[in-house]
Formats: C-alpha cells, structure tokens, sequence
C-alpha cells in the first residue's frame, strides 16, 4: 500500500510531544515493567531526560520529511485557486517570495518548491499565518512541534517521569534543567532511531559510548531489565520517523 | 643521529608486524629509567602535599596505589608466562611476539619499581608494613587483601600458568582477556581515572608524572593482549577446531572480572566517603566504556550480551555495599605482621 | 600508525597551528626530525589504536601542568620531552 493513502496522526510521528504521550501510556500500561521497575523512583528522583542531539534540521528540507507529509503540503498549495494561492501569497515574508519570483514555471509550482525546498530549521518562521491557514493540519501541527520542541540546535529534551514501575508523566522542554531529573541519557538523533526501533541494545550503546548516561550508576546496573522493557516498549510502538 | 624517521631494512624479523610495531615503540618509549625520573622530579613536593593531606584523604591514594604496587608485582611475575604462552604452537611462532613480550616484561618489573621507590619515600607513614614478596611467602597489603584486585592477581596467577602450561586456545583467551583486558585495560585504566580526579585535590606531581610513564606502557600491552585475543578470534571463526569456544571464554572471564574490578572501585571511593571526589558512578561509567570499547568495537563479540556483563557489575556492587572492608584489611594486618615476624 | 591530528576520542582544545609550533620547537631542542616526534606523541596518546586510550595522559594532567592547557596531545608531548632526558 502506498503511504499516500494513508492516514497518520501527529502522535504518529517520532520524536513529537504527542508521541511521547502515547509512549508514556505504552509504558505505563506495560505489565513488564511493573515488574522489572518496581521500586524504581521510590524515594529518590527516576525521572529521566531523552536528550536527542543534532536532528538535522539544517541538513534537511521539507520534502526530507515523510513522503505523504511533504505530498500533502504540495497538493494543497498546487490544487489552491490560482487567486486565493496569490492572495495567500501576499503576505509572504519577502525571501520567500523572492524566492517564488527567481524560479520558472506556473505560479502554483514555484510556490511549492520554493516551500519544499525551505530548510526543516527555517520552516517554521518561514512559513506565515496565511499559508497555515491553507495548510493541511498534519504539516501545521508538525510545524508547531518544530517551532515548540526541537532546539535551534537541534536538540530534543524528552522527560520522562517514572516511578515505581510507572510512568506518570512525559513532555517535552527548551532546556536540559526546567524540570527536574535522576538521569539523563545523551546521545545523536540517529543512535535514537536505531534504539527506539530495536536496533540497538541500551546498555551495550551505554558501554560503546553511542550513548551517554549520566545518573547513579549503582541504580541503572540494578535496574538494567527496566531498561531494556522500556526499549523494547519503544520498539513495538509504531512510528513515523520525521528524519 | 638516533632520531631517523628512515626504516632500516631488516632479515629475518619482520618489520611490517604488528608486534613488532609494538615492541620498537617500547624500546623508543618504554625504556625510562625510574631512578632517573626520581631524581630529575624529587620527592620534595610530592611529600609536602602527602604531609598536607587528612588521614582519610591519605587512605584514599593508599588504596589505589596499594592496588597498582601489588599489581605491578603481579603482572611483572606472570610476565614471563607470558613470553611463554605467546611461542606456543597455538600462535605463529613469530619471533615479534616474543620480542614484544620481553619488553612487556621489564616494563612491568619498572613500573613495580616505580611504585616501591614512591612508597618507600613518600606514603610510607601509610603503608608500615608492605615489604613483603608475595614469592617469599608472603602476601599482598591488607588493603589490597581486603577488595576484589587482591582476588583478581590471584586468578591472575593460576590462569596463566594454565595457559603458559600446556593450555588450549581457550585457557590463552581466558589468560589474556584477564591481564590485559580487566587488569590493564579496566582495573589499571580506571585507576588513571581515579587518579586524575584525586589530582585535582592533592597533585603529587612525581606520583602523576610515574603514572603517565606507567599509563602509556600500559597502553602498548593493552593494544597487544587485543592483537592476540583478535588472532585467536580469527582462528575461531575461521572454523579451526581446536579454536573453537574462545570468544565465549573471554566473554565468561571478562563477566568474572567485572566482579573484582566493580568491588575495587567501591573500595577506593564510596568506602572511604571518597573525600578526594573520584565519584564511583563516574568511574563506573568510564571502566563500562572502556570495556565497551574494547570488547564490542575491537573484539567485536557477540558471544554475551552488554546487560549480562552489567549486571555482574550490579551484583558486585551490591555485595559491595554490604562488605565491612576495615574488618579484613585488620584481618590480613595481623597475618600480615604474623609473616613478617616470620612465622 | 594514526597521524596525531587525526587521533580520535579526546577533547583537544589546542589549535592545528599550536600543535605544529610545539611539535617544530620540540624537535628543534631534541635535534630530532619533527615527523618522528609527532609520531611518538601520537603513539603515546593511542598505542597504536587511533583513538585517545592513554587514561593517565589524555585524561587530565595533574594541575601543575598549565602550560599544556588540558590538551592530551600538548601533555603527551611534554612527557616525551621528560622521557629523553631520563
Ligand atoms: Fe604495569
Ligand atoms: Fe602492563
């Protein structure tokens, strides 16, 4: 089946907040990790920190993005009214439409590439009022999340609030200290896809450095099972990588 | 000029090995003189700072060092199996391995030279009885009696004198992941860790510069013991029946290491409220990493997985914590001075 | 054998240049061709390996050091320094 005919919604989409929501329910409804995290968090702070480093915001464009993201934004641009596209057009910040300007072709076209060929890092600010409005709604909210939750370095700081074998709680934050946390694991964003996917064993990328884990050591190495339930929880929920 | 760049040609020893990569570097590098490095550093200093220190700080260095004196002396006695092991029929009989042996053996006798002379000149108020050579029947120092590397030379020992005597690929493996990967490349190099930290706070400048002297040596037997592990290995998978089980031994005995060299950290840090700021979580972190490194990226392994080898640490630790480390190390002082009354 | 600029798994904070003026200076005192002195700091720094292994030299130095400025590859080069006087 082709992705185009599918449907998906933002908490599709990894690493959004809305996806993290349905990881901690995931988490929480595991019988698993009732057992292998009991006692976990009793008493001292389990909270965890998920730092994602160097998305490639800056490397990427927005038809880098999944293919039925990106198809969306240029059909609903191209099949726009040619006067409702300029009036939309109107309002566009003025790199943008110095942009549309310099290429060939019909009008509904430039627009669209000039937008799909737009850095992941400059979409949200390049992207205005107006065009949201027209937008269809999976490409706003994603934007949204851009805008919100990814770092202008391209850092995702995913909390993760976890206790006595639960997990009560999960965001997403601008910096590593807004809330408070017993660990956090560090790593780039590639080495995060492999774990969440199931490619890659949490301990043994711990021991190869891919990640860092800072934290009392003394209750990771007890709790190492809880670790991995929570990998392999990550594993078997579906997903969408946006990168 | 000694210094040329230029390779000489040579006969019969093969140039382009690695072993022998190795052993040049240890004559170019490894040939320091410890008598000499004494006396160009000097004690003064080192011995100010010593005198400065609180008892506990003192006890803190004293653990560590008591461990590195008593391996030293335990690498540099079973240094000679190993010159041993490496010209039996079960490697190529290269005459570069055993070059590079040799090197690793005066190596090891320097750097128990090197902690003798420190001890002796300045921690000796910690260390009233230590001269004891466990070939003359004595034992190791209380402290290192009391944790898990005192354990750890003593496993030492026995495996390679299996390998060294008559042993199958697998005792070799079981031998060399034992010396080279938990007692140099994590026991010893977490101790460089522990020591850089514990710097900061009391810099005995002589006692470091011995220790990057002694660090970089290391380094060479580490890159070798890998090599050798690697050829084994290699023979392993290249489906050569008498090679067969070596990864799975490494893997058995590195989990068993783990145990010892878990329990010495705790000893050198939380134990003694770790008033020179090690931070054992840390230190834990870095051993993991560094056996990381060299078991998954270098060996390449797969013969156990990373949460096994962890949870050994766990388990240690726990044992660890419940360990009444004074209580043994009086214990072993009254053998200790027992043997050295003679008895 | 690994280039010493191409060693990896340390923090090195000292400059290419920086590197190469200690390097020249050294081999200049020790009357040695800067190439082989590079070599020898490279391999002191990873034995061999390519990557910043040394724990007791590319660690830390112990403070009395300032003027190697933290970075592994200046330490090593002034321990080579010691090692042929001694
Ligand atoms: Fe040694
Ligand atoms: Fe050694």
């Amino acid at each position: 089946m082709s992705t185009q005919e599918q449907q998906f919604e933002l908490d599709d989409y990894f690493p959004t907040t809305a996806w993290l929501t349905r990881y901690q329910h995931a988490l929480d409804d595991s019988q698993e990790l009732e057992d292998t995290g009991e006692g976990w968090g009793v008493g001292w702070n389990g909270d965890f920190v998920f730092e994602m480093l160097n998305l490639p915001i800056e490397e990427r464009t927005v038809n880098d993005l999944p293919e039925e993201v990106w198809e969306a934004l240029e059909q609903g641009i191209t099949q726009l009214p040619e006067d409702t596209l300029e009036t939309v057009l109107e309002d566009a910040p003025e790199d943008v439409a110095d942009g549309i300007e310099a290429r060939d072709g019909p009008l509904p076209e430039r627009a669209a590439q000039e937008l799909l060929e737009t850095k992941i890092s400059e979409a949200p600010e390049k992207v205005w009022p107006g065009l949201r409005r027209v937008m269809p709604d999976i490409m706003d909210d994603l934007l949204t999340e851009l805008e919100e939750n990814v770092t202008d370095d391209g850092t995702v700081y995913a909390w993760i609030g976890l206790e006595d074998g639960g997990c009560y709680d999960t965001t997403t934050m601008d910096t590593l200290d807004e809330r408070d946390h017993g660990f956090v694991l560090t790593g780039d964003f590639d080495q995060w896809v492999d774990l969440v996917n199931g490619d890659l064993d949490v301990v043994e990328a711990i021991m190869s450095g891919k990640l860092e884990l800072d934290g009392d050591m003394q209750k990771i190495l007890q709790y190492s099972d809880a670790a991995l339930t929570m990998t392999d929880v990550a594993s078997d929920l579906d997903k969408r990588f946006l990168f | 000029m000694d210094a040329s760049t230029d390779q000489i040609k040579a006969g019969r020893i093969d140039t382009d090995n690695t072993y022998y990569e190795l052993y040049q570097k240890s004559v170019e590098l490894g040939t320091w003189d410890a008598e000499k490095l004494m006396h160009k550093v000097g004690f003064e200093e080192d011995r100010e700072v010593w005198n400065s220190l609180d008892d506990n700080e003192k006890e803190q260095w004293a653990r560590l060092i008591s461990y590195f004196i008593d391996g030293e002396h335990a690498v540099a006695q079973d240094a000679r199996r190993i010159m041993k092991t490496v010209s039996s029929p079960w490697f190529d009989r290269s005459i570069e391995k055993e070059m590079f042996a040799s090197a690793l053996a005066l190596e090891e006798a320097k750097h128990t030279q090197f902690f003798d002379l420190y001890l002796t000149n300045v921690m000796v108020d910690k260390f009233p009885q230590y001269e004891l050579d466990t070939r003359r029947g004595g034992i190791q120092i209380p402290r290192t009696e009391a944790c898990g590397a005192g354990e750890m030379f003593e496993r030492q020992g026995t495996l390679q004198a299996q390998a060294a005597d008559g042993g199958d690929p697998t005792d070799i493996a079981r031998a060399a992941t034992n010396y080279h990967i938990g007692v140099e490349g994590i026991l010893a190099r977490g101790g460089y860790f522990a020591k850089n930290r514990m710097m900061q706070e009391a810099p005995l400048k002589l006692l470091n510069k011995g220790f990057q002297f002694i660090s970089t040596d290391e380094g060479r037997h580490i890159t070798f013991g890998l090599e050798v592990l690697n050829e084994l290995i290699e023979k392993e998978r290249d489906g050569v029946p008498a090679y067969q089980g070596v990864e799975n031994a490494i893997w058995e005995q590195a989990v068993e290491d783990i145990g010892y060299i878990t329990d010495t950290a705790y000893f050198i840090t939380e134990s003694v409220g770790d008033p020179l700021d090690v931070d054992f979580d840390e230190l834990v972190n870095r051993g993991a990493r560094l056996a990381g490194d060299m078991m998954f990226d270098t060996l390449d392994l797969d013969a156990g997985s990373a949460t096994e080898f962890m949870q050994a640490a766990a388990d240690a630790m726990e044992d660890a914590q419940g360990s009444d480390y004074e209580a043994v190390i009086e214990k072993y002082d009254h053998i200790y001075s027992a043997k050295m009354a003679g008895d | 054998m690994t280039e010493l600029k191409d060693i990896e798994g340390a923090e090195f904070t000292a400059s290419d240049d920086e590197i190469d003026d200690a390097i020249e200076e050294a081999a200049d005192d020790l009357g040695m061709p800067p190439e082989k002195v590079e070599e020898e700091v490279a391999y002191i720094l990873d034995s061999g390996t390519g990557r910043a292994n040394n724990e007791g030299v590319a660690g830390a130095a112990a403070s009395d050091n300032e003027d190697t400025n933290n970075d592994p590859r200046l330490e090593a080069l002034e321990m080579y320094k010691l090692r042929q006087e001694l």
